[in-house]
């Protein structure tokens, strides 16, 4: 009888008892001791419940008319008569009962005359956490013990009548205090236009919270899972059948997302355009067969990574991704070389475009070859960490991938000088940079290399960290078998070397492509930091006519010293940047006279930017911030730059794109 | 409410309530005696007493009964309910639109705010919807453009945020705070 409001129908209001803790006084509308001869009609349960806890009583009778001895309904019904926006928002920080009863308020449920009026005066400002997306829709990132219930409905009454929230980013801290269900119904009562939903360690929020979102924003179009353990099938099945525009998803380490979900998500989701899953335990090749094969015809980027999948994911990928021009594998430990063999067959990856496999043991010989002879549109690949990898795997899959622009290989130590640069003259022609980085395979070999249609139009080429090579493999390419051949062949001519790290590379390879190279003066960017560079592969650098060095870093060059002075000086007709930070043998007064001659060479005088690791080469007042923005020294400001540079800060500061 | 100062009034609009029955209407109509928390009588038509969805719903169930007991409401805000349920049926038999809404807008203004907040449950649970929507509206109306402080001292509202939730609620309301109402 005590509750013949229904307005505690879920028990979660008042817990304690009933709203009117003080029964004595007299105009109390509800008096809980009186005989029961009255009567009571049955009452539909209320909808509304103010799911925040009161624990004290806080109740007490004012000598004043207090607003707080209405139900909820009655409050409800009050709160969403407000004539506008401002009314609403003022009155959602009037008390936690107040702004959990306006934050259950959907937006067809507002009766306001006046609000089109109101939503003309737009937002004025904005704080730290907040912005507004390009398409007029308000962004909100909640992190830490920031993410709470009582936060999310502020934001869902706040951004109701200002446009909507679009974007939404909820950082939990996994602790017991955070996110629940109830402040997601807010936001799925107060924000119909939400579109990406992003949702980190929350442990609070389960399926229930899920499946308020999707009754609430149909409109989601990107959603994010990661590290939220209450979330199972059942949420996302909520979520697949409600939101049918959904594009994107990413799930990461949710240990109760099981197969069944993946595979509402393909039967409903029918505009999925991305897929990403981490670390999810329960996941097999079951829900990822089901997922890919009923996405085919829309899924384009696929990223699967730790998961427990087998050859079987891999085949399903090979034959039902038609679409796919993404593919990121990553530490699928129970893929065999069978599974990349048949994906490679699968006749399916037509449009691959970019694919990146890292830790994977099956990506041996065979399977690189059949994914290079499957997938003829292949222009990126990026392999990292594939220990069973050798070099006639790559001249093979070089020999198919007529397509491909840009390969890099990391930790692929079984990879030698005979691949690489094997594969860099069987390339097609459209090969454009290679990189090889942390590959301890490769190793100074005396080495033959066959004469084979050269690879033309390369332009960039980085070997860095690679210890093993050095001055070896330019003997090499003295005798025209190995680098320089590839030097020479690069009509279009290199742009970019990057060598950096290659510790046992000296001058020579500085001396051999300035001195003995007609097609250096293209070389505009080269980098031999932490290299055995001494001041005469400087020297070399100076004395060449045809150089025309654009950015030079020489960092972490122990060897080179003051000598190099007149050289980088002359250098520095051409440079836009200059790296000689960690140059230990370059005294701090060498550079600082070399920073002032160059920066005021009177032909070119266009050095925008030099990098240098001691300070200061000025006093304080005469140089500018962005002149040093890349390194830890002092900023100073732009109106003392101005003094000294006779040049548009303007124009400098858009001219900067160097060292990035 | 159960003041003394309240009595006579109370007993004065009893007997308004009580008329002697029409002279236009041959057959006298049906009374109905209500029976307010505070053991006040008040003896309406018929009619107007089937305003109210619960009453009528309780003589639905049993009809035999004269006295209803409304344990719930006292005799004040029922007297003005009343009045105002006498009004509507006048506009019911004889209905102009713009008469029924500038009477509504005298009814609820010419009200203190603790009237008005009074009337509130008593409608709800007498269940009379033209009522409530008034009542509500006029409420939200009186908060319009009033300040936080403003709002929680007229109601008598305790303040339950923790500062920091209330600087976070109040950041992302700013713009909300601008042109107020001096308090």
């Amino acid at each position: 009888m005590s509750k013949v409001f229904g307005f505690a129908g879920e028990n979660d209001f008042c817990p304690g008892g009933p709203i009117y803790a003080n029964h004595k006084e007299q105009n109390h509308f509800l008096s809980i001791g009186r005989p029961v001869d009255v009567y009571f009609p049955l009452r539909k349960r209320s909808r509304i419940s103010a799911p925040f806890v009161f624990t004290e009583e806080r109740f007490e009778q004012k000598k004043q008319a207090s607003i707080e001895v209405l139900p909820d309904e009655c409050l409800f019904e009050i709160l969403r008569r407000l004539p506008g926006g401002d009314e609403r928002s003022a009155c959602a920080c009037v008390s936690k009962r107040w702004l959990s009863l306006l934050s259950n308020i959907c937006k067809d449920e507002l009766c306001s005359q006046n609000e089109s009026a109101k939503t003309n005066t737009q937002v004025k400002s904005e704080v730290e956490d907040e912005g507004i997306e390009g398409d007029g829709y308000l962004s909100r990132s909640l992190e830490g013990k920031k993410a709470t219930d009582i936060r999310l409905a502020a934001i869902a009454v706040g951004t109701a009548s200002r446009g909507g929230l679009g974007k939404l980013f909820i950082r939990g801290s996994n602790s017991s205090q955070g996110v629940t269900k109830v402040g997601l119904r807010a936001i799925a009562r107060g924000c119909p236009s939400l579109k990406v939903l992003s949702l980190w360690n929350l442990l609070s929020v389960g399926d229930e919270g899920l499946s308020e979102i999707a009754n609430g924003c149909h409109k989601l179009e990107k959603l994010d899972l990661s590290h939220c353990a209450a979330i199972t099938d059942k949420g996302l099945l909520a979520i697949a059948k409600s939101c049918p525009n959904l594009t994107d998803l990413v799930i990461e380490s949710c240990t109760n997302i099981g197969n069944e979900g993946l595979q509402a998500v393909g039967q409903h989701c029918t505009n999925l355009k991305s897929i990403s899953i981490k670390n999810c335990p329960a996941i097999g090749d079951q829900g990822i067969a089901a997922l890919v094969s009923s996405a085919s015809n829309v899924l384009t980027k696929v990223k699967l990574q730790a998961l427990n999948i087998t050859d079987v994911s891999l085949a399903v990928v090979g034959h039902y991704g038609k679409e796919v021009a993404d593919l990121v594998l990553t530490s699928l430990t129970n893929v065999s070389e069978r599974g990349f063999w048949v994906m490679g067959n699968g006749q399916g990856l037509k449009k691959l475009k970019s694919m990146t496999v890292t830790s994977c043991v099956g990506l041996t010989d065979t399977g690189l070859e059949a994914v290079g002879k499957g997938c003829p549109n292949l222009k990126q690949l990026y392999l990292h960490k594939c220990p069973f990898l050798s070099d006639n795997g790559l001249v093979s899959f070089a020999k198919s991938a007529v397509s491909l622009e840009s390969l890099l290989l990391e930790e692929c130590h079984r990879i030698t000088q005979i691949g690489f640069f094997g594969s860099l003259l069987n390339c097609g022609a459209n090969l454009k940079a290679a990189s090889l980085v942390n590959c301890l395979g490769i190793k100074d070999l005396k080495l033959d290399l066959p004469e084979l249609s050269p690879c033309s139009s390369l332009r960039s080429l980085s070997i860095r960290n690679c210890p093993g090579f050095g001055d070896g493999s330019l003997a090499l390419g003295v005798t025209d078998a190995g680098f320089l051949p590839v030097l020479e062949n690069c009509e279009a001519g290199l742009v970019k070397v990057n060598l950096s790290g290659c510790v046992n590379l000296s001058d020579k390879v500085v001396s051999v492509m300035t001195e003995q190279h007609e097609n250096c003066f293209l070389l505009s960017d080269l980098d031999v930091s932490k290299c055995a560079t001494t001041d005469s592969g400087i020297a070399a650098m100076a004395r060449s006519n045809q150089l025309n060095l654009q950015v030079l870093s020489v960092s972490g060059c122990s060897m080179i010293s003051d000598k190099s002075f007149p050289d980088l000086v002359k250098l520095g007709q051409t440079l836009l940047g200059l790296n000689v930070q960690h140059c230990n043998a370059i005294r701090s007064s060498t550079v600082d006279v070399l920073v002032e001659r160059l920066w005021r060479f009177p032909i070119t005088g266009n050095l925008l930017e030099v990098l240098v690791s001691s300070w200061p080469p000025f006093p304080e007042n005469t140089v500018a911030k962005f002149w040093f923005q890349f390194s830890p020294m002092t900023p100073c400001s732009a109106e003392a730059f101005r003094e000294v540079v006779p040049v548009k800060p303007v124009h400098i500061r858009l001219s900067v794109p160097l060292f990035l | 409410m159960s003041s003394s100062t309240d009595s006579p009034t109370l007993t004065t609009e009893t007997t308004q309530l009580s008329p002697q029955p029409d002279t236009e209407t041959a057959k006298p109509t049906k009374k109905i005696t209500l029976k307010s928390s505070d053991n006040q009588i008040f003896e309406v038509e018929e009619s107007v007493a089937m305003e109210f969805a619960t009453v009528k719903s309780f003589f639905e169930d049993s009809p035999s009964t004269d006295t209803v007991p409304l344990p719930n409401v006292t005799a004040k805000p029922l007297s003005q309910v009343i009045e105002f349920c006498k009004e509507q049926i006048k506009f019911k038999a004889n209905p102009d639109e713009a008469q029924k809404k500038k009477y509504n807008a005298e009814f609820v203004t010419e009200k203190s705010d603790k009237d008005l907040v009074d009337m509130i449950p008593v409608a709800n649970y007498l269940e009379i919807k033209d009522l409530l929507d008034v009542l509500n509206q006029a409420v939200a109306d009186r908060i319009e453009n009033k300040s936080v402080e403003y709002v929680r001292s007229f109601f008598g509202i305790d303040n339950d945020f923790t500062a920091e939730e209330e600087a976070a609620l109040r950041r992302e309301h700013a713009w909300a705070y601008e042109g107020v109402d001096e308090d």
